[in-house]
């Protein structure tokens, strides 16, 4: 029952550590270089800043003049009937449809994630820091996300909406 | 031996752990878990120690009678033999029990009395439900977010019927 037969194979075990490595290393230079590459160029029409606070959202829109409001939730005291309780907000972000869009998110205090699903979209709000992403939408109508990212006591009551409009 | 150094690290006022002087032991003592002790397991098949120690005359007999040819031996005798060595068979020391009843109905009765602590509380803890899950404001919501047509490809807005005002079937 000893196990004269499994072990003393230095030879073996070099080569099938080795060349697996060798294939991995392979395998992921290619796929970082194509993960970059898939970055679309997108040639966005116009740029909007959004900072993520505790707990609302400012948006920028400084490039034709400027623009600056912050996004609250809509308490639910002051919802009409029919309305979104914990997404509908005071003031949408309003965009065109069919234009590309840069957003440009940031944070002032502590983390956020600004997030449209309906859109694909999400991207972490860093203090300190300014990440970007571009969209393109193709339908008008009313999108609705939350913050992503921990943040606070009313982490869930910082929605976003855009209002996509033709 | 083994025994004498056991002996003086144990200290001269405990009993002695000596096998042989431990035969007239009746008193279990906590030395006893560091010797051999019989265990009725099915995965120790073989106990180191018989299950019977102390031979009475007739087991005595017995055991001679054992060095002599064992087809002599009647089936009570063997029987014998085999209960000096054995406390339980395999069959009797694999025999179920009726502790899953206990089990069952002690789990049960405990996710019986968790339901009403969750009804205690559901009356007497928690707030009423936000104005929106009236039944007046879901429809209305959902009239907005049909007529918004939220997620039309495969969500909500897919599932409606546009020509006919219906859900779709």
């Amino acid at each position: 029952l000893t196990n004269t037969s499994i072990s003393d194979a230095q030879e073996m075990e070099t080569i099938w550590t080795i060349l697996p490595a060798i294939i991995l290393i392979l395998i992921a230079l290619p796929s970082l270089r194509i993960l970059y590459l898939t970055d679309e160029i997108n040639d966005p029409s116009f740029t909007i800043k959004s900072i993520g606070h505790q707990w609302y959202w400012t948006y920028e829109y400084t490039d034709y003049g400027g623009l600056i409001f912050n996004s609250y939730m809509l308490p639910p005291l002051f919802l009409e009937p029919g309305d979104l309780r914990l997404l509908d907000v005071d003031n949408r972000v309003v965009l065109p449809v069919e234009a590309p869009v840069r957003m440009m998110i940031t944070s002032q205090d502590v983390l956020h994630s600004w997030t449209v699903p309906s859109l694909g979209l999400k991207t972490d709000a860093i203090p300190g820091r300014l990440n970007q992403t571009t969209f393109t939408a193709t339908r008008p109508g009313v999108y609705y996300g939350q913050c992503s990212e921990i943040c606070g006591a009313n982490h869930s009551f910082m929605p976003i909406v855009l209002e996509l409009i033709p | 031996m083994l025994a004498t150094r056991v002996f003086s690290l144990v200290g001269k006022r405990a009993i002695s752990t000596s096998v042989c002087v431990r035969a007239h032991e009746s008193v279990v003592k906590s030395e006893d878990f560091s010797l051999s002790a019989y265990v009725d397991r099915r995965d120790h098949p073989l106990p180191e120690v018989a299950h019977v120690k102390h031979l009475s005359a007739s087991q005595k007999a017995l055991k001679e009678k054992e060095k002599a040819s064992w087809s002599s031996l009647s089936m009570d005798e063997k029987v014998e033999l085999y209960r000096i060595k054995f406390k339980e068979s395999f069959a009797e020391m694999n025999r179920g029990s009726n502790e899953w009843k206990t089990v069952v109905g002690g789990a049960m009765f405990f996710i019986g009395f968790t339901a009403l602590i969750i009804m205690w509380q559901k009356r007497h803890v928690y707030g009423p439900l936000p104005q929106s899950f009236d039944k007046e404001w879901v429809a209305k919501q959902t009239k907005r977010m049909l007529d918004m047509k939220v997620n039309p490809i495969q969500g909500l807005a897919s599932k409606w019927d546009y020509e006919k005002n219906e859900w779709k079937k």
